[in-house]
């Protein structure tokens, strides 16, 4: 009967660890789609101004689908559709586009921090359930060995 | 939470100063709206939401 008991808490903790360590595997993944969204961002900012820099009647080429392009002629940058969420995009200066895109990385970082702060409290719960588990297995070889001296 | 980020972008459209185009992004294409069709836009879908 105990040996029920000892092995159905150890499947317990066992459970409890694997999801532990799925959870953190779930926050590893946003936390690297939130790295890609901020690069994104950075480099959105970095596209912008250097097109403001290039200046207005410069030939661009405009993507049509993945293998196409055509070329354009470049208007003064000084205006910047955004698009800021709910389906819905607005015409901004472009000095404003610009602190709106920095806000956006802003909210993405504190975003990114609190699932580091959530992460690393996962890990000390994966450390706190191995070391019961690592007790648990101590235990029970601790009993396994009473019954062999038991036995002889 | 959802609401609230509708609340947030009415309430960011509606300081906008006149004359700022805006669009709706309808699939591929984008057209354009006047601020209050944008509004309505929101306030129907907070709807539909609930």
């Amino acid at each position: 009967m105990a040996v029920k008991k000892d092995e159905k808490r150890m499947t317990d903790l066992t459970r409890q660890l694997r999801s532990i360590i799925a959870q953190i595997e779930a926050l590893r993944v946003e936390i690297a789609q939130l790295d890609i969204l901020i690069g994104e961002y950075r480099q959105t900012i970095t596209t912008l101004r250097n097109l403001k820099d290039l200046g207005a009647g410069k030939e661009v080429l405009l993507p049509v689908g993945r293998i196409a392009q055509v070329g354009a002629k470049l208007e003064a940058v000084d205006k910047i559709v955004i698009n800021i969420g709910s389906g819905i995009s607005v015409e901004l200066p472009f000095d404003e586009a610009i602190q709106q895109i920095e806000k956006e990385i802003v909210a993405a970082l504190a975003l990114r921090e609190a699932l580091e702060r959530a992460m690393v409290e996962l890990y000390e719960k994966v450390e706190a359930l191995s070391q019961k588990i690592r007790e648990h297995g101590h235990a029970e070889a601790g009993e396994g060995k009473k019954d062999e001296g038991e036995q002889k | 939470m959802k609401e609230n980020k509708s609340k947030k972008l009415i309430e960011f459209l509606e300081r906008l100063p006149e004359g700022r185009r805006i669009y709706l992004n309808l699939g591929s294409v984008m057209v354009e709206v006047s601020k209050d069709e944008a509004i309505e836009f929101l306030k129907n879908q907070e709807e539909k939401e609930e």
